[in-house]
């Protein structure tokens, strides 16, 4: 089992705290859903349990070993990273950008080893992305860029993924077929964490959900447990009724 | 009836001019070195320059072909393969096509480091004064450019702080030229500022050889890197790339080969930006495959120029520099309106 474990992180940008004192867990097997406002601290959670930023204080840890001390290469070998996406730099096709996934395993995206070639065309069949391979990705629509980061994430074959927003601006179909995805990929073993804003379909998909406001968790566990009308009043400042699972929003409060 | 082979999946092959693109442009440059040992103030026929390479020729035809075309034209192609390298290599860090050493202002501060070492007679002294004084000045435009990437998302600060680099290196230039006690040493700085291969022997390529091959070696050898930042940074650590190291490679390997160019060519600019550009399509666009065939672009580019600035008829002979830049920069300015916004 893959394990990735803040332990009391705190981030501060010059005076500015960005991530207060925050321990989690994410394992292998449960789909986390990382929920709170704009703001929050989010993506600096994510980055500092990652150890691309240094925290000023606590631990992160891959499997037991503080994650700074781990090279980028072996850690992107346990977990897979998906930022915000933001546009590619060159016009290339998409199933060298896929390809790149497989960098932590020394892969150069002109010279494929048959492991390589074959986690890419696994992973892009799995993004039914086979029709769309040889294009380029600056012509392709937002469901589909988002796809190609997922396969990208995929074809890396590691047990952890880390996503940060990665159903932002996608219309509701592909944001279920995204989040199908990634259900599939815990499923099979995979451990997830994403960063969402849409409640519902993280109430829908999540195993458990960690509540951020202000740079704290101030929650963390079962999505039973955890989405109540009251936390939703707490954290986004909106006033909802949550009956099991369904949440109906009444507006700000 | 045995199971057809072909149901596996067939792996997407490079295409053909994928895999002809390197050996089709070394052909080129093969082409264009001998040409330029053929052509000059005296032609010599294609027969007496074959024998005046592999030996037999007479005494004067050996002298003209081994001491002057021909390290003019291997000192073009080096200096066009350094530029083309750093050039690639600097537009895979930062992501942009519009990443040159010249605009970057590495290419100006060699140069007037080189310029500063002749003006103070440090050339005098030993004959690595002007190739170490050009890589230090093109170390520490690279070092302040690469500062400046960590603190900054945007290119366009980058392209904008060597803008500022290159009037400022200018304005020092001036000043020595201002101040120069004779007219030789005037000479030999316009030379440096304008860029030129003429007179060059294989005693200017040896003492630049050492920084030019170190330098593309680690550009060479850092290259994977490059594609992995197609992701942007964010994505490119995400897929495992150590950015810091990346960084200083590339800054490090431009650095010295950019320094190494303008120790035997003084400033020449606007070469690099050309080749990449070219090139980029048939490398589908991977800025790692793209260093060699730009290398070898750019080199096969700077020796036809160097070719057109010895057979223009003109008073006195073309600067190499002069001619690349009139080709260069409309180039440039063409790339640039090319651009979309949605790129930065």
């Amino acid at each position: 089992m893959t394990s990735l474990r803040i332990s009391n992180l705190t981030i501060r940008a010059k005076e500015t705290v960005l991530v207060d004192d925050a321990s989690t867990e994410l394992k292998t097997g449960e789909l986390v859903v990382l929920l709170g406002p704009n703001g929050a601290g989010k993506t600096s959670l994510i980055r500092g349990a990652l150890g691309l930023i240094k925290p000023s204080s606590g631990t992160s840890q891959l499997n037991g070993v503080e994650v700074s001390s781990i090279s980028p290469t072996a850690r992107a070998q346990q977990v897979s990273y998906l930022p915000q996406i933001r546009p590619l730099a060159w016009p290339n096709r998409v199933r060298d950008v896929v390809a790149l996934g497989r960098y932590s395993h020394g892969a150069t995206i002109g010279r494929l080893s048959e492991q390589d070639q074959a986690a890419v065309d696994t992973a892009i069949s799995a993004c039914d992305l086979t029709h769309l391979q040889d294009r380029s990705a600056d012509t392709l629509s937002g469901g589909e860029l988002a796809r190609m980061h997922c396969a990208r994430a995929f074809a890396a074959n590691v047990p952890l993924l880390v996503a940060d927003e990665p159903i932002a601006a996608l219309d509701p179909r592909h944001q279920f077929r995204i989040l199908d995805l990634i259900k599939t990929y815990v499923d099979q073993g995979g451990g997830a964490l994403l960063v969402l804003h849409d409640i519902e379909l993280a109430a829908r998909y999540a195993s458990r959900l960690i509540w951020m406001k202000e740079g704290r968790i101030i929650a963390d566990g079962p999505v039973a447990e955890t989405l109540t009308a009251e936390r939703l009043a707490e954290v986004y400042g909106i006033s909802a009724t949550v009956s099991d699972t369904r949440i109906i929003m009444d507006g700000a409060l | 009836m045995s199971a057809p082979e072909s149901t596996v999946e067939l792996a997407p092959t490079p295409s053909l001019i994928e895999r002809g693109l390197i050996p089709v442009l070394l052909i080129g440059c093969v082409i264009a070195l001998f040409l330029s040992c053929l052509l000059g103030s005296t032609p010599l026929p294609p027969d007496r320059v074959f024998a005046a390479l592999f030996g037999g020729a007479d005494v004067g035809d050996r002298l003209v072909v081994w001491s002057i075309r021909l390290p003019r034209a291997l000192t073009a192609f080096l200096v066009g393969a350094a530029l083309g390298l750093s050039c690639a290599a600097l537009q895979g860090l930062l992501r942009n096509p519009l990443a040159e050493p010249g605009v970057l202002g590495v290419s100006a501060s060699a140069s007037l480091a080189a310029t500063f070492s002749i003006y103070y007679g440090l050339v005098g002294l030993t004959p690595w004064a002007l190739p170490l004084a050009a890589i230090i000045g093109a170390l520490g435009a690279t070092a302040l450019l690469a500062l400046a990437a960590i603190r900054t998302q945007s290119v366009i600060t980058l392209i904008l702080i060597g803008v500022g680099l290159s009037s400022f290196a200018g304005a020092l230039m001036s000043l020595m030229m201002n101040l120069a006690p004779n007219p030789f040493s005037l000479a030999d700085m316009i030379n440096w500022m304008l860029g030129s291969v003429a007179n060059r022997s294989f005693n200017d390529i040896g003492f630049a050889a050492p920084f030019l091959i170190a330098g593309s070696a680690i550009l060479l050898l850092s290259r994977r890197g490059l594609s992995a930042l197609t992701l942007g940074e964010e994505a490119a650590s995400g897929v495992g790339l150590n950015l810091r190291n990346q960084r200083i490679l590339t800054v490090l390997g431009a650095g010295l080969a950019t320094g190494a160019s303008v120790a035997l060519a003084g400033a020449i600019g606007f070469v690099g930006i050309v080749a990449p550009h070219v090139i980029r399509p048939f490398t589908r666009h991977d800025p790692a495959r793209s260093l060699v065939p730009s290398a070898l672009f750019a080199g096969l580019l700077l020796m036809l120029a160097d070719i057109m600035v010895r057979i223009l008829p003109s008073q006195s002979e073309l600067k190499l520099g002069v001619v690349a830049a009139l080709l260069g920069a409309p180039a440039f300015v063409w790339i640039a309106m090319q651009r979309r916004a949605a790129h930065d």
